[in-house]
C-alpha cells in the first residue's frame, strides 16, 4: 500500500508538471503576441544575458555604437523580429521536450504501479526520454539575439541534463535486461 | 504419453497446476525451462519417468 501511495503521488506530481508546462507554454505565446501588437509597452525593459548556469560558456556581446548604454541597445522593443521568432521557437521546442520527458516518465511509473515493470514499452520511455533531454540540451545550447543596435550571441553547455540523458540511457539498458530475464521467467513452466 | 493414459492436455493442466496456456507452450516446445516441481507433477500425473516426456533433438 506505501508502495502504492507512493507512486500515486509520483504521477499526480508529473501531472501537476504538465499542466505548469502548459500554463507557461500559454503565457509564453501571450508574451510573444503581445510584444508584436505592443512593443512600446516593452520599452526599457533590458535584457539580461546569464551563462552562471552553465559549465562551460562562450559569448559575444556587442553594440553597434560602444558609447551607447546597455539600457538603450538590449531592450525587448529593440529586438529583431526574427530573433524574436527564433527565441520563441527554441523555448517552445524546449517546452515540448520536457513534456514528452514527463509524460514518459509518467508512463513507466504507472507501469511500476501495475506491476508491468519490465515491459519493453518501458525500455522505449527510457530511450525517448534520453533522446529527448539530448536534444534539449542541444538546443538550449545555443542562444542568440539580435537588436536593432547591437546583439548576443553564446554557446554554453550545461552538464545537468546530460548526466540526465545518459542516466536515461543507461536505464532503458536495464529494463532491457529485465525484459529479457522476465520473458525467460514467463516461458519457465 | 497423452494418448497412451487417454488424457486431454487440459486435464493435464488442471491436475498439476497450470494453466492451459503454459501447458500449450509446454506442448509447442517454446518453454525456456521447466521446474522440477513441474516435471514431477507431470510424471506423477502420467506416471511415467522424465526420459519418457523429454527428448533431446540437435538443432
Amino acid at each position: 500500500m506505501t508502495k502504492n501511495t507512493l507512486l500515486n503521488i509520483a504521477v499526480v506530481l508529473c501531472e501537476i508538471l504538465k499542466l505548469g508546462l502548459v500554463l507557461i507554454l500559454i503565457a509564453l505565446t501571450a508574451f510573444f503576441i503581445h510584444i508584436q501588437i505592443n512593443k512600446d509597452y516593452y520599452k526599457d525593459k533590458e535584457l539580461q544575458f546569464s551563462t552562471k548556469d552553465y559549465h562551460y560558456s562562450m559569448t559575444k556581446k556587442w553594440k553597434i555604437d560602444n558609447s551607447m548604454d546597455d539600457k538603450d541597445v538590449y531592450t525587448i522593443d529593440n529586438l529583431k523580429t526574427g530573433s524574436l521568432y527564433f527565441n520563441y521557437l527554441k523555448y517552445i521546442i524546449a517546452l515540448v521536450l520536457i513534456f514528452i520527458s514527463i509524460s514518459e516518465f509518467q508512463k513507466v511509473i504507472k507501469s511500476v504501479k501495475y506491476v508491468e515493470t519490465f515491459g519493453i514499452k518501458n525500455v522505449k520511455s527510457f530511450k525517448r526520454i534520453g533522446v529527448c533531454v539530448l536534444v534539449y540540451t542541444i538546443i538550449m545550447s545555443y542562444s542568440s539575439m539580435r537588436f536593432n543596435l547591437g546583439g548576443f550571441s553564446g554557446f554554453g553547455f550545461n552538464l545537468n541534463p546530460l548526466i540526465l540523458a545518459l542516466a536515461a540511457f543507461i536505464m532503458a539498458e536495464v529494463f532491457k535486461e529485465g525484459n529479457s530475464l522476465k520473458q525467460e521467467n514467463d516461458l519457465t513452466i | 504419453m497423452l494418448t497412451k493414459r487417454n488424457m486431454k492436455s487440459k486435464e493435464l493442466a488442471e491436475i498439476i497446476g497450470i494453466t492451459t496456456a503454459n501447458m500449450s507452450i509446454l506442448k509447442s516446445g517454446k518453454a525456456k525451462a521447466v521446474r522440477f516441481s513441474t516435471l514431477e507433477a507431470i510424471c506423477k500425473a502420467l506416471d511415467c519417468q522424465p526420459g519418457d516426456i523429454l527428448e533431446y533433438v540437435e538443432e
